[in-house]
């Protein structure tokens, strides 16, 4: 198997579906996941695409179901091997990295869409829950467990995305991307 | 995203199909006009049994087509009508593509409009657009142009929201032709929407629409781009012609200013005959009589000759080219007005060497006097300036229909009614006119 990026923690072998979890030490088999069903996606794993005039490498991603239907956070190495995250839902795209900023909110309980937090406009509060990954990912993840979500606006496509279960988990910033500038490098 | 399912209709039984994605919360079953909530075990919310479509529309749920470069299938539909105005309507096709999500393609009498769900709009509350000049969205200044409220009245299909019979739904029309943005306030929810004008034939033929269900778009809608490719082309070719024939019309005024051959003076108490040599017959030669008054003027009668013989004959009452050949008159000329002071004649005069003008009183009583100045090589412009002012009118043709497009799109602006780039157009288009006016004025009343 290949590894693409230095810090992944969790690889999935494109033959037999087995995960494999890498610690510092060694990799474990953690596992054999149910492969995801294909869908028609402009993002193909491994096939590079440009977005703003920045390469970036399609190396997982995890999909998320809402009921009827789903979405997917797909795993992006970018230029000086940074880690991007790329939300494909039915059209909306939005690329995101990790961030450390602080919130203007204790609890993401509180927040209420339509209101206004800070700088930001809550627009969207969800949840989904996690039903497969795709080949590797910075972390491990928990199949079946359900995740909750806030996206926060400050206008002009810029958006955070706040994860959280009980507390705030990991916090997101990026932007909304149309989907007709993103480029094939091969195309 | 989701595969294309067939459920039935939990009232009717009738077989439906599902086309439209994870996001699609509803649809209207195409027989019983039930709307079945998808998210709820397609329980039946409402029906549209009882209302009557009221269009007939070029567009049917299940047709698909590349609008943009992106595959997309038509998946439901809702009727609008304007709560002020019922008269106006319009109906919100629902695209659907896999990989590029929803989009709308509206029809309005004709007109066709593409719009997507924008979210890079600036951070402003609903208060805050309708106040605004303009709002720049990457790169693209929109004016804001009408706020209105909408009910629904008729819905088809399947859709990512429930919609109910009578749902209001306020929005800001914020427009920079052909591209536009629409602001939804839903009550719940503020959307945003990239529109473009679209171009309805091409529309017709991505979706296959047969020919006698299309309509024409010939009518105003604020999207519309001012299109008039003839007459720009026209305008622009007017213009340098412009260019061209104002340079030479400098050149002539110049080169053609014309040589002093005779100038003296008459009264009315003798005739004077005065001869001129003629040197060259480039341009032409002018003569140009000057009195005090109109009556001075009218009372002389001026004849030309060359070696004896009649040319030209000029007064007010008459003015005509002689042939000396066949001894009759050969062409006959429009004279002066009688209130005139001045006439300037320019005469084509082919013959070098000497001529006699002779200035008879008509009316030795009339106390009257003329100042007489022959030219050669004057350059008359008045041809050049009527061509002039024809390229003049072919240049502005384009800006006048512009003008009345943007007094057009003005006056129907519902908010900053009288601000903004519109109405400076308009105020621009009515100095061009003006202008126009006031040269055709001078020009003509010259004459």
């Amino acid at each position: 198997m290949d590894i693409y990026f230095k810090w992944t923690k969790l690889v999935q072998c494109s033959f037999c579906a087995s995960s494999i979890f890498l610690n510092d030490k060694e990799a474990e088999l953690i596992g054999k996941a149910s492969v995801l069903s294909p869908e028609p996606s402009l993002i193909k794993l491994h096939e590079p695409i440009i977005i703003d005039n920045k390469k970036y490498l399609p190396l997982g991603k995890i999909r998320y179901s809402y009921g009827r239907g789903f979405w997917e956070e797909w795993f992006l190495k970018g230029e000086s091997n940074k880690e991007f995250w790329l939300s494909v839902d039915e059209g909306d795209f939005v690329l995101e990295k990790r961030t450390e900023i602080s919130l203007p909110f204790k609890s993401p309980r509180v927040v209420r869409v339509g209101r206004r937090y800070g700088a930001y406009i809550a627009t969207e509060i969800g949840e989904g829950k996690c039903v497969g990954f795709e080949g590797e990912l910075p972390f491990s993840i928990n199949i079946g467990k359900t995740y909750n979500y806030i996206h926060l606006s400050k206008g002009g496509g810029n958006l955070v995305t706040v994860e959280f279960t009980d507390g705030i988990d990991k916090i997101f910033q990026g932007k909304w991307i149309d989907p007709l500038t993103i480029k094939r490098v091969y195309s | 995203m989701s595969h294309v399912q067939s459920i039935k209709c939990t009232n009717c039984a009738a077989p439906l199909k599902l086309l439209g994605g994870g996001r699609v919360e509803s649809i209207t079953c195409s027989y019983c006009k039930s709307v079945l909530d998808l998210n709820n075990d397609y329980k039946v919310l409402s029906n549209f049994k009882n209302i009557k479509e009221q269009y007939k529309l070029p567009f049917d749920i299940g047709m698909k087509g590349k609008l943009k470069g992106i595959e997309y299938i038509i998946i439901g539909r809702v009727t609008y009508k304007e709560t002020l105005s019922v008269e106006h309507g319009w109906s919100d096709f629902l695209l659907f593509s896999p990989l590029y999500g929803y989009a709308w393609l509206t029809y309005e009498e004709g007109h066709l409009i593409y719009s997507k769900r924008n979210r890079t709009f600036p951070s402003l509350s609903w208060d805050e657009i309708s106040h605004q000049h303009s709002v720049d969205v990457e790169r693209k200044d929109y004016q804001p142009y009408d706020n209105y409220t909408a009910k629904i009245t008729y819905v088809e299909g399947e859709l990512t929201w429930i919609a109910k019979y009578g749902d209001k739904i306020e929005y800001i029309d914020l427009i920079s032709p052909p591209f536009g943005m629409t602001v939804e306030n839903s009550g719940t929810e503020i959307e945003f929407y990239d529109d473009e004008y679209m171009n309805a034939n091409e529309v017709y033929e991505a979706f296959l629409v047969p020919k006698e269900r299309r309509e024409k778009n010939d009518g105003f809608h604020p999207l519309k781009p001012f299109e008039q490719p003839l007459l720009k082309v026209l305008s622009k070719v007017s213009l340098w012609f412009m260019v061209i024939i104002g340079l030479l019309m400098i050149a002539f005024i110049f080169d053609g200013h014309g040589k002093n051959l005779t100038h003296f003076n008459v009264d009315n108490r003798s005739s004077v005959t005065e001869p001129f040599t003629l040197s060259t017959t480039k341009y032409l030669t002018s003569i140009d009589i000057k009195a005090d008054s109109a009556k001075a003027l009218n009372n002389f009668n001026l004849k030309l000759f060359k070696d004896g013989k009649l040319l030209f004959s000029l007064t007010q009452k008459s003015a005509y080219i002689f042939d000396t050949k066949t001894n009759k008159v050969s062409k006959r000329l429009e004279t002066w007005e009688k209130r005139a002071k001045e006439v300037v004649v320019y005469l084509n005069l082919e013959k070098l060497g000497v001529y006699q003008l002779s200035v008879l009183p008509i009316d030795s009583a009339i106390s009257s006097s003329l100042t007489i100045t022959v030219k050669e090589k004057s350059s008359r412009l008045n041809y050049l300036l009527l061509f002039m002012f024809l390229l003049l009118f072919l240049f502005l043709l384009y800006y006048f229909f512009l003008w009345r497009y943007n007094h057009k799109l003005s006056s129907e602006k519902e908010i900053n009614k009288g601000d903004g780039i519109f109405e400076n157009i308009n105020n621009w288009g009515q100095v061009i006119l003006w202008i126009v006016v006031a040269f055709s004025i001078i020009f003509f009343g010259k004459d």
